[in-house]
């Protein structure tokens, strides 16, 4: 990949890459951290893609799995809080930070197929390739995400 | 139940397009088009910051004694083996993975109910050869095996690959990939492990181990499994008998609990659970020894063997995996 192909996808999906690990990430640098992981790799790889939207999976499915790596190893726990976000978060009102706060309390692997489903857009099917699980178990960590959602936003 | 859904999607999705990657990040990102070392020349700095002290202070001299080992005295045959970046020794263990037994990403398997009850564990083998003038490692297990997970992953996903990334060759090119770690040079112990091949050594060539090292992206997935397995049928303590029954029980809720922060009583849970890991893991790793035999540039051979136990289990820090040198072997002749 030459330099300005590089410069263009950089641009064009450092945010989807960013929140993507966020929504998988336990802090801020450990998501930094895997942004900047992804690209690396993208510099580095010979894979010959199909298109700008494969190599947004590619970025994203790379991503993620250097959150995995880092959680996996991780002996420090916590979350992503908005605070956290300073700055790069415009402003939201209360019922979306509750909303926000309440999925970065869900475990990773439910904040995941979240994020990939409902900001994505992918399918089922789609984020099980990503995530290298299988479909039904995508479904299964949807629903429980859900109803844990539905459960918590209900107690506030 | 769909109106609810789509309000989600709105909201969520409203909430992570007011999310931008910060401007630092962005610069780093996007200005290293063609200076593949300028994406993350931040990031270990960045972290550093985040290092306690006294980790920083083994750090360096772990790093110290091993460029010693190296570059040190002398100028003839060396080598160490490290875990995790730090060098192994016969004093202390040294953390070598941390994993989740279950849910996670890594793991293992637990099968039998009644009369036996047997557990399969899957560790990560980060350990590596650094040294002087070595041409290659052959790493050989007792009471366990490597494993080498891409037949897995290819078995498991290769359709779903060929669907979405029909021009990634090398996912379902297992055999190139087996090149690539020196796969000729495998030997197939005749056990296999979910469908997958076990091996009892393997030899890589010393420039190709940090081919191996990488967890994260697929094309270039090249991990090393230690895979090693207990029965409560064998002979064991009656504490880790114990721990069998709440090991099996434990788990089939285990990670919803664990990975969660659902409170104090599903912390204290998560203790229990990962109490009965510890126990477990110990015992059954504590039989594993690993050999690894160095050949040098001018044909001499040395050899160090390695052993393993399980230095803390929580729900907070997983199962933490630590290896120490047993045996510092001894010096051949070509």
């Amino acid at each position: 990949m030459d330099k300005a192909e590089y410069e263009r996808i950089a641009e064009r999906y450092i945010d989807a890459v960013y929140r993507a690990v966020l929504s998988c990430s336990k802090n801020k640098i450990d998501a930094e951290d895997a942004v900047q992981n992804a690209f690396y790799k993208l510099l580095k790889t010979d894979t010959r893609f199909n298109g700008d939207e494969h190599i947004r999976k590619w970025l994203i499915r790379v991503a993620m799995n250097e959150c995995r790596s880092v959680w996996r190893s991780a002996r420090s726990r916590g979350v992503i809080s908005l605070d956290e976000l300073e700055g790069e978060a415009e402003y939201l009102d209360e019922s979306e930070r509750d909303l926000f706060n309440e999925v970065m309390r869900l475990p990773q692997k439910y904040r995941a197929v979240i994020h990939l489903y409902y900001y994505e857009g992918y399918t089922c099917g789609e984020i099980a390739g990503i995530l290298k699980i299988k479909e039904s178990a995508v479904q299964t960590r949807l629903m429980r995400a859900r109803g844990r959602l539905r459960e918590r936003m209900k107690e506030e | 139940m769909s109106e609810g859904r789509d309000e989600l999607k709105i909201m969520y999705g409203g909430i992570f397009d007011k999310l931008r990657a910060p401007d630092g990040l962005r610069e780093k990102v996007i200005n290293a088009g063609g200076e593949p070392s300028a994406v993350k020349s931040g990031s270990r700095r960045k972290r550093a910051a985040y290092i306690k002290a006294a980790s920083a202070v083994a750090a360096c001299l772990a790093v110290l004694v091993i460029c010693s080992a190296i570059f040190g005295t002398g100028g003839g045959n060396s080598f160490v083996l490290t875990a995790s970046a730090s060098e192994l020794g016969g004093e202390a263990t040294v953390e070598m993975a941390a994993i989740r037994p279950v849910g996670g990403s890594s793991g293992d398997t637990v099968s039998g109910e009644d009369e036996e009850q047997h557990v399969t564990a899957n560790v990560p083998f980060m350990v590596e050869c650094r040294g002087r003038n070595i041409s290659s490692v052959t790493y050989t297990i007792k009471n366990g095996s490597f494993v080498f997970p891409f037949d897995t992953i290819r078995k498991e996903f290769e359709d779903d690959y060929r669907r979405s990334y029909p021009n990634e060759a090398r996912i379902t090119d297992s055999i190139s990939a087996k090149k690539a770690v020196g796969r000729d040079k495998w030997i197939y112990s005749g056990g296999t492990s979910e469908g997958y091949g076990e091996y009892s050594s393997y030899t890589i060539d010393y420039g190709a181990q940090s081919g191996i090292a990488s967890y994260s992206d697929m094309p270039e997935l090249f991990p090393i499994d230690i895979v090693a397995g207990l029965s409560s049928k064998d002979d064991i303590s009656e504490s880790v008998k114990s721990a069998f029954s709440d090991y099996i029980f434990g788990s089939s809720g285990f990670s919803d609990y664990a990975l969660g922060s659902d409170g104090a009583e599903n912390e204290r849970y998560a203790e229990d659970v990962m109490q009965a890991f510890k126990t477990i893991y110990d015992e059954m790793l504590g039989r594993v020894t690993v050999r690894a035999d160095v050949t040098f540039n001018d044909g001499t051979t040395d050899s160090k063997t390695m052993s393993f136990s399980c230095m803390d289990a929580s729900g907070e820090s997983g199962i933490v995996i630590g290896a120490r040198i047993v045996d510092e072997g001894g010096r051949d002749a070509a």
